[in-house]
């Protein structure tokens, strides 16, 4: 990513400007790869982005053992981690009102403070006795629960409708609105628990890493419109693929 | 009814709430609510199950408007309240019921009151007083809960601060717990936030006041360049309300003895023409004085400093102020200072002294001239040449005035039993030490006159105006203008050379 920006400013001072858009400019992977060896970056950099994720994403041991080995200090309490870790966990296996509980726990303005939050969190918990049958408990549930949530906050009627449909329907899985039984949505939910909780912890709710590779695509995305080069097109391998003309 | 659903006729009574950890106590809000008002601290089973219904009154109410609200039609604010009184209480149940309890508050209006009808905070404060660490969780709570009422609209929001200062009113220990809540960033942005002309600004005023009141970093975290600014324009308010509560934040700010303190008092001085009266008399002025007279040589330096800055374009009556407290004793001895830079702006504070303003030289020359003597004292002594220039400018001030003022400054250039140290100062590498003297000098024949011929004289007889006269050739513009000014002055119609 940094060596793109470099040719891009290559590019910027060669090009005349009787030469159109149309004309890209080749970079053979010789070229390019020895572009890369010369961008320096600094290992303590590499260390505190790995160590931003884990403790951001939650892996206590595994911060703790990457601190042991590097040698870098995580920028949070590895010890708060836990109690959050526990509140994802509970959510990401379905459990929702034992995460109510334990985040309540932890810190009880959250959820008072947070109404999208514990709204989703109520949708999740009729979405779990929806999958699991108990359809009485989840139409008591979602008159008791989810109607006044709707009642509270209009925005949430349209989400609420869509939950509430999925009781109209005897194969659930592949009904219109299907998606919110996928594992996906336990997964969005935690996700958005660990980011409150985060933020009422004055840390920043995203790891830097992903930050990181949108810049990357988007920076690959410029640089495709005035040359052909080595691009990175899988990122879990990161490997270059020569450039096609 | 879809097929799947059960088939058949169901039963219309009451069901128990849906929940994945359904107590065997049932968690209706009736039967919740009954249980609490019924139970006392015990030991053992007891407190465990009074423990439990608090729990799960509060997972009921947290982030659910419609529970608070039937809570309260049920009569149960009143009940949970009183488990922070009840004596015996675990520590389990004081945390679940202050959880409860601050829960009620939040964003629901008639909860907020319930909460404080029932005497909540009056519990609360007797367990903010409470040493044990485990109840420490518990003021912390209190003080996030109190921060985020401040939020809400209306007389909840615009009390929430004033009973957070009730709370923590003198307790240092309290403070500090509101620092790790950053109590002081969360007023100070909500008060940057919104309109001066409010209750809620007044009571965060008062709070953010009560919460410097006794440590150092809350004082610092206030005099952001924003907030600083933003309690000067309180200082000025219509309203007499908020007047008051900016001046009880300067006062507590400006009971600090830290030196960094001083310097934002300084600088705001230097920023406050219109507003200085406001500030003088909100107890600032007997504060710096009081530090000028410090055993540490910063923090006398820092206080006179701002007192130089606050005397900088005062009106008369606010010089007079000034000078009632300093007095003219106080004034002396920091001019003869043991620290060099302590005389230097103590002189400055002088110069600002007899600036502008003719009796203002009645100061200095005043009182058996105990003042001017010090100066006196200094200049002769071979002091810095910061301390010089200071001085010569005060002279020179004061030498622009009347017969009685330009005679005196005379005889402290030209004493009558001493060498004079002029000539000395015209020769110093020092180029605003000459400018300095050659002011002093040009005021003191200026303008023409018999008692002004009679000072030439004197002047000539110390080798004065022979040095000046070898000045022609003095690299700096400002010594050459005013050697010409001199030149002008006496060439006309003195048939003496003496200049040229």
């Amino acid at each position: 990513m940094f060596l793109s920006r470099i040719v891009l400013r290559d590019l910027d001072s060669i090009d005349s400007p009787t030469s159109m858009a149309s004309s890209k400019k080749m970079v053979t992977r010789d070229v390019w790869e020895r572009k890369l060896r010369d961008v320096k970056i600094r290992k303590e950099d590499m260390n505190r982005l790995v160590m931003n994720f884990l403790v951001t994403e939650g892996y206590v041991d595994a911060a703790d053992k990457f601190r042991v080995e590097s040698g870098t200090q995580p920028d949070i309490d590895l010890a708060t981690i836990t109690d959050r870790m526990e509140v994802k966990r509970a959510v990401q296996s379905g459990n929702v009102q034992e995460a109510i509980e334990k985040i309540n726990d932890l810190n009880p303005t959250i959820l008072d403070t947070n109404p999208q939050l514990y709204f989703h969190l109520q949708q999740q918990k009729l979405i779990e006795l929806i999958r699991a049958g108990k359809i009485n408990e989840a139409l008591e549930f979602a008159q008791e629960e989810l109607a006044p949530r709707g009642e509270e906050n209009q925005a949430f009627l349209e989400e609420i409708e869509k939950t509430v449909a999925l009781l109209v329907f005897e194969d659930v899985k592949n009904c219109p609105y299907g998606e919110l039984l996928d594992v996906s949505q336990r997964l969005k939910t935690a996700s958005e628990v660990n980011a409150a909780i985060l933020t009422s912890q004055s840390h920043e709710k995203d790891p830097k890493l992903p930050s990181l590779l949108k810049m990357l695509i988007w920076t690959q995305n410029q640089l495709d419109e005035k040359a052909a080069y080595p691009r990175i097109n899988n990122f879990s391998t990161a490997a270059l693929e020569d450039p096609s003309i | 009814m879809p097929a799947t659903a059960s088939g058949g006729a169901r039963p219309e009574k009451a069901m128990p709430a849906p929940s994945a950890s359904t107590s065997c106590m049932g968690t209706r809000p009736e039967e919740l609510t009954a249980r609490l008002a019924s139970a006392g601290a015990g030991g053992g089973e007891v407190e465990r199950e009074r423990v439990r219904a608090l729990r799960e009154i509060k997972n009921q109410i947290i982030g659910n408007r419609t529970k608070k609200l039937l809570y309260l039609r049920l009569g149960a604010v009143p009940a949970v309240v009183a488990a922070l009184a009840e004596p015996g209480a675990s520590t389990a149940a004081l945390v679940q019921a202050a959880a409860a309890a601050g829960s009620f508050a939040c964003g629901v209006d008639d909860g907020a009151r319930a909460v404080l009808d029932a005497g909540a905070a009056g519990h609360l404060t007797r367990l903010l007083a409470h040493p044990d660490e485990k109840d420490r969780q518990i003021k912390t709570k209190l003080i996030l809960v109190l921060l985020e009422l401040m939020e809400e609209p209306g007389h909840v929001g615009d009390e929430a601060p004033l009973a957070l200062t009730t709370l923590i009113k003198d307790s240092l220990e309290l403070q500090k717990q509101a620092l790790t809540t950053n109590a002081v960033e969360k007023l100070s942005n909500h008060l940057l936030a919104n309109s001066l002309e409010t209750r809620r600004a007044v009571t965060i005023l008062f709070a953010l006041s009560e919460l410097c009141s006794k440590l150092e970093e809350s004082r610092s975290q206030l005099m952001s360049v924003q907030v600083s600014t933003l309690i000067l324009d309180a200082l000025k308010h219509d309203c007499e309300d908020i007047r008051v509560a900016a001046c009880s934040c300067l006062k507590n700010i400006s009971r600090s003895p830290k030196v960094a303190a001083l310097g934002v008092i300084c600088n705001i001085a230097v920023n406050l023409t219109p507003r200085k009266s406001v500030l003088l008399h909100s107890g600032v002025v007997s504060q710096l004085v009081h530090l000028s007279k410090s055993m540490d040589p910063t923090l006398r330096l820092k206080s006179v400093w701002a007192l130089r800055n606050i005397m900088f374009l005062s009106s008369p009556k606010d010089k007079d102020f000034i000078m009632k407290e300093l007095t003219l004793s106080t004034l002396s001895s920091l001019i003869c200072d043991s620290e060099h830079f302590v005389q230097e702006q103590t002189l400055a504070l002088v110069h600002n002294l007899v600036d502008g303003y003719l009796d203002s030289t009645n100061y200095v020359i005043g009182e058996d001239g105990m003042v001017i003597d010090a100066i006196s004292r200094q200049l002769n002594n071979a002091s810095a040449p910061g301390v010089c220039i200071q001085g010569m400018f005060v002279l020179a001030n004061i030498a622009a005035g009347n017969e009685l003022n330009k005679e005196a400054v005379i005889n402290v250039l030209v004493p009558r039993l001493k060498p004079s140290f002029v000539v000395k100062f015209l020769q110093s590498k020092d180029k605003q030490l000459r400018v300095a003297t050659l002011w002093c000098i040009l005021n003191l024949i200026y303008p023409k006159c018999e008692s002004a011929s009679s000072r030439v004289v004197r002047l000539q007889s110390a080798g004065v105006i022979l040095q000046v006269r070898n000045m022609i050739n003095d690299p700096c513009l400002d010594c050459k203008v005013l050697r010409v000014r001199m030149v002008l002055e006496h060439c006309l119609d003195n048939s003496d050379d003496c200049f040229m």
